[in-house]
């Protein structure tokens, strides 16, 4: 299937040149990723080899171990190392002037196949998906949309295979779409692709059909989404949700932006934030203020909506200031508080509070070298992260772009102890051959430095990439990249 | 007598006609007189000494008898005439020629002026009055000079160049055998003031008011040297530049005209869709190009193609829009993509959004090795994972596959930083359920929380609201309960 994806795509490029009137813009991007790891492994040991720390604590060779009255105890030990070698060959392209004005076709198609290695890599099984693939019609003020479309807002992606109607006029616009619903995140129907997968997806297909309205004006956008889907013999919902999006300039040259969705089965505001934007010092500081209120949206084909998620209400500061012509800093400072979990605890309850920091620097000591520095800290309650990342990039030809990177940082994952420090780094290379080909391949080895007392090497992770894109067809964007 | 008709005659053309021109027996209306200081050959100074002939002549028309009739062989006297003086004995020989005649730019009709001459009984002083300096002797004959015209003509403007009615005195440079020579010469009118913005701006009203102005001294050719669309009607007015006419060597200039300067203009430019003459006065479609991909709008594709057109158009360059150039648009440009989605439409297709949102390259949307530390990140829910990942199609495969995910068993292990997990990880998992889902199945957690489950353990908060949770999906809810918990 890759071969022929790929063949498919060279034969596209390779096409003649088209009739006058007609164009077509595309690309094809091929890459190929490199993975090595050790994966986690349970395992067992005998009560008489566990020693016990002075925090209490069980152990085993420095691994945590857990223990039940009963059974063995257990712990989680890292593995051998695991390779996967994964390619991917995308093709997207918009061809137009096909013999009726306003017509034009968009499409996004992808291959995978996990090359090498004994690591099941995410979906790298899934051999084909059409991404994007549908016909616009453009006529005056109204556009229509058939095939599989993916669309951005508020509420997320949503993809369906189906028909969209849209209206503009006069800033005005509003839209009517429908078809069947494809799964979150899968490009593919949620028949097929959530069968094996979910506990209780039903074996049917879903519908999802709404509405859009907005107006787009000189400073201000609004946007109100709704959009609901329906099992398809109408025996329930999967969602039924409402977004409203804000982007708007006040007086001051005072940026707002606001948006918030609402789940109508759960009766609740979902997401919603408030950002104030403003520059100051003649423009060369950009401050930003957020408040943000987050609950997790499930599908009501699952049951984790109905175990009653809580949300987290957060507070960000966000600046970013030039400090010269050639070295400007952004600096950004959270904090969030979860709501009321409405459960009976034993012990101390358990941290409902969490930190961000982050602290970029970027500096230009000459025309053809940058360097940036990264120091993020993200304390949270259930998971911990303290990191510092450098990388300079030089520009070592005008085509060619040469990226070092080095990082270290320390992070504890889910309500789980510490896996020790990593530290890391690696290199990569964009070269620009040709307006139409780009290449880029980088590597990145990541080492543990000590961890839980056991041996250095547990973490130990090695990533690599190769990237060929390139650019075809006529459309002058070609010139820039891909659009 | 005989002696002195001619001299008279003489005198009289050349008193002005010096620089006459024209072809006279294909337009006999018309003299066609080469305009002074033009490079014409008929635009030199007296070539017969008028004045040394005093006296001669009392009449301008003893010698020019042709003028006053329009009869164009007989404007000039016949070279021989001259002998009857100068016959090498009491005067010495001369050898003077009528001037060559040529089509000009002006369009000036003796015989015209003449009968409003005698219509005013001055036949004479009519002469005199172009052709004899002010003030001077009645053969003191000069270069014509237009302000001389200017005088009595109606529209009587300030200064030559500035008049509206230039057809009045002159005839389009096309119509000039050897225009395309005689246009490099020609003097810039004051209100050209080329270089200047305010008249590249108002010129078209100029043409649009009086093309025959601008076809005194322009061609197609030179709107063409500029205006990207030949298709404007003060422009189809212009005479079409003759063949084999050298070309014209203008450099083209387009300063930005005010409303384009705004800072709305970006988004505003293309609503209502704007009238395309005006875009293509400066643009063409590959401008639009420039941002707009492509099938571009309607409006757009009206314009010409760049290689069809002669004028280099002002070339725009993609620019990113102001509301893209702040440090934090890259996080913040959801809310503009969900309020406005037409405004990413304008530049991107969706293509390009699943590019980076769901790239299979590194870096993509996320930052290069974020996967080996986005634990933190997934708890913090910074971004909603489950906006492009499905969760139990992605998270968990990995989870699984790295040994972080579950595999059924629910007895500790994994969160071994909380002592009894099992029996505190409800308000961890409340606050931060889309992580459970990252790496447990609905089952895992229906072990308990169910009412085959072990220990029954209700999921739902205080606010959970059963009615409505059955009214919507009423068979999820037989994932945990044995029958309709409320009835059904």
């Amino acid at each position: 299937m890759l071969r022929g994806l790929v063949f498919a795509a060279v034969l596209i490029a390779l096409l003649p040149p088209s009739l006058a009137g007609q164009g077509m813009r595309g690309w094809a991007s091929s890459s190929v990723r490199f993975f090595e790891l050790r994966p986690l492994q349970l395992d067992t040991v005998a009560s008489d080899q566990i020693e016990v720390g002075v925090d209490g604590r069980t152990r085993v060779d420095g691994l945590p171990v857990s223990c039940t009255p009963g059974v063995p105890c257990t712990f989680l030990r890292p593995g051998g190392s695991e390779t996967a070698v994964v390619g991917s060959q995308d093709v997207g392209f918009t061809a137009w002037g096909l013999g009726m004005t306003g017509l034009s076709f968009t499409g996004l198609v992808r291959a995978r196949d996990r090359l090498r290695g004994d690591l099941d890599w995410p979906l790298a099984d899934d051999p084909f998906d059409v991404l994007v693939g549908y016909a616009q019609l453009q006529r005056s003020r109204f556009r229509l949309r058939l095939g599989r479309q993916d669309t951005p807002s508020g509420l997320g992606f949503s993809g369906f295979d189906g028909a969209a109607v849209r209206w503009d006029g006069g800033g005005w616009w509003a839209e009517a779409f429908g078809g069947r619903s494809l799964a979150r995140g899968l490009n593919e129907t949620r028949r097929e692709a959530l069968r094996g997968i979910e506990d209780f997806v039903p074996d049917q297909e879903a519908y999802l059909w709404g509405g859009a309205a907005g107006a787009r004006f000189v400073r201000t956008a609004v946007g109100l989404r709704y959009q609901r889907e329906i099992i398809a013999d109408r025996s329930g919902l999967v969602a039924e949700r409402a977004a409203l999006d804000l982007s708007t300039f006040l007086p001051g040259a005072l940026r707002v932006e606001a948006s918030a969705d609402y789940d109508v089965p759960f009766d609740r505001v979902g997401k919603a934030h408030l950002s104030l934007q403003r520059a100051l010092f003649q423009g060369r500081v950009l401050a930003e203020v957020t408040a943000r209120r987050y609950v997790p949206y499930f599908e009501l084909s699952t049951v984790w909506g109905f175990f009653s998620p809580v949300s987290y209400r957060e507070a960000r500061l966000k600046i970013a200031a030039g400090m010269s012509r050639t070295a400007g800093i952004e600096v950004s400072l959270a904090a969030r508080e979860y709501g009321d979990a409405s459960v009976s605890t034993v012990f101390e309850p358990l941290e409902d509070r969490g930190y961000q920091a982050e602290v970029t620097g970027r500096w230009r000591p000459a025309e053809r070298v940058d360097v940036q520095a990264t120091w993020q800290l993200d304390w949270g309650n259930s998971a911990f992260l303290n990191s510092l990342d450098a990388a300079v990039g030089l520009q070592v030809h005008e085509a060619v772009r040469l990226r070092l990177t080095g990082t270290t940082f320390q992070q504890f994952e889910a309500f789980r102890l510490g896996d020790g420090r990593a530290l890391g780094g690696g290199a990569s290379l964009d070269v620009r051959a040709t307006d139409r080909i780009h290449v880029d391949a980088g590597t990145l080895i990541l080492r543990q430095d000590a961890g839980r007392g056991g041996s250095d090497d547990v973490w130990n992770q090695t990533r690599g990439w190769f990237g060929l894109r390139y650019s075809f067809g006529d459309d002058p964007a070609l010139r820039r990249g891909g659009r | 007598m005989g002696t002195l008709r001619l001299p008279l005659v003489m005198a009289l053309v050349g008193l002005g006609l010096i620089v006459l021109s024209g072809s006279g027996t294909s337009a006999p209306a018309f003299d066609g007189v080469a305009w002074p200081g033009a490079a014409s050959p008929a635009a030199e100074a007296d070539s017969f000494p008028h004045l040394p002939h005093d006296g001669l002549f009392p009449l301008c028309t003893g010698c020019h008898a042709g003028i006053v009739e329009g009869d164009v062989p007989a404007y000039y006297p016949e070279p021989a005439s001259c002998d009857g003086c100068h016959d090498g004995e009491e005067e010495e020989r001369v050898d003077w020629a009528p001037p060559v005649r040529a089509v000009g730019l002006l369009d000036f009709s003796h015989p015209v002026h003449a009968d409003t001459v005698a219509a005013a009984g001055e036949e004479e002083a009519a002469c005199a009055s172009c052709h004899v300096a002010e003030e001077g002797e009645r053969l003191e004959v000069v270069p014509l000079e237009a302000e001389r015209c200017l005088s009595c003509h109606d529209d009587e403007p300030d200064a030559h160049f500035e008049g509206q009615d230039c057809a009045s005195c002159h005839r389009t440079l096309a119509e000039v055998p050897g225009g395309d020579l005689l246009r490099d010469s020609l003097p810039t009118p004051d209100d050209h003031a080329v270089g200047e913005d305010a008249f590249l701006f108002d010129h078209g009203f100029t043409g649009l008011n009086d093309e025959a102005r601008c076809a005194t001294c322009h061609t197609q050719d030179r709107c063409l040297s500029c205006h990207v669309s030949g298709d404007r009607a003060e422009i189809q007015a212009l005479p079409v530049t003759p063949s084999g006419w050298k070309a014209l060597e203008a450099e083209a200039r387009y300063p930005i005209p005010e409303g384009h300067t705004s800072d709305v203009f970006e988004v505003t430019h293309g609503r209502p869709a704007p009238a395309t003459a005006d875009c293509s006065t400066c643009h063409t479609q590959d401008d639009c190009a420039a941002c707009h991909v492509a099938p571009l709008p309607a409006s757009a594709q009206s314009l010409p193609r760049r290689p069809q057109v002669r004028a280099p158009g002002v070339g725009l360059e993609a620019q990113m829009p102001t509301s893209h150039q702040t440090p934090f648009f890259m996080t913040a440009h959801t809310v503009l993509a969900s309020a406005a989605p037409d405004a990413c439409s304008t530049c991107h297709t969706q293509t390009y959004c699943a590019d980076c949102h769901d790239a299979q390259r590194s870096p993509g949307y996320h930052p290069q090795g974020f996967a080996l530390r986005h634990a933190a990140a997934a708890g913090a829910q910074t971004m909603e994972c489950s906006t492009c990942h499905n969760t139990a199609a992605f998270c968990v495969q990995c989870h699984v596959e790295v040994g972080f995910g579950s595999s059924g068993r629910l007895g500790p292990g994994y969160h071994d930083a909380e002592p009894l997990w099992l029996i505190r990880h409800g308000q961890g998992a409340r606050q931060g359920l889309e992580q459970c889902a990252s790496c447990h199945t609905q089952r895992d957690c229906l072990q308990c929380h169910s009412q085959l489950g072990a220990f029954k353990v209700s999921p739902h908060g205080p606010d959970f609201d059963p009615v409505q949770a059955q009214e919507r999906n009423p068979w999820i809810c037989l994932a945990c309960h044995i029958r309709p918990p409320l009835g059904g």
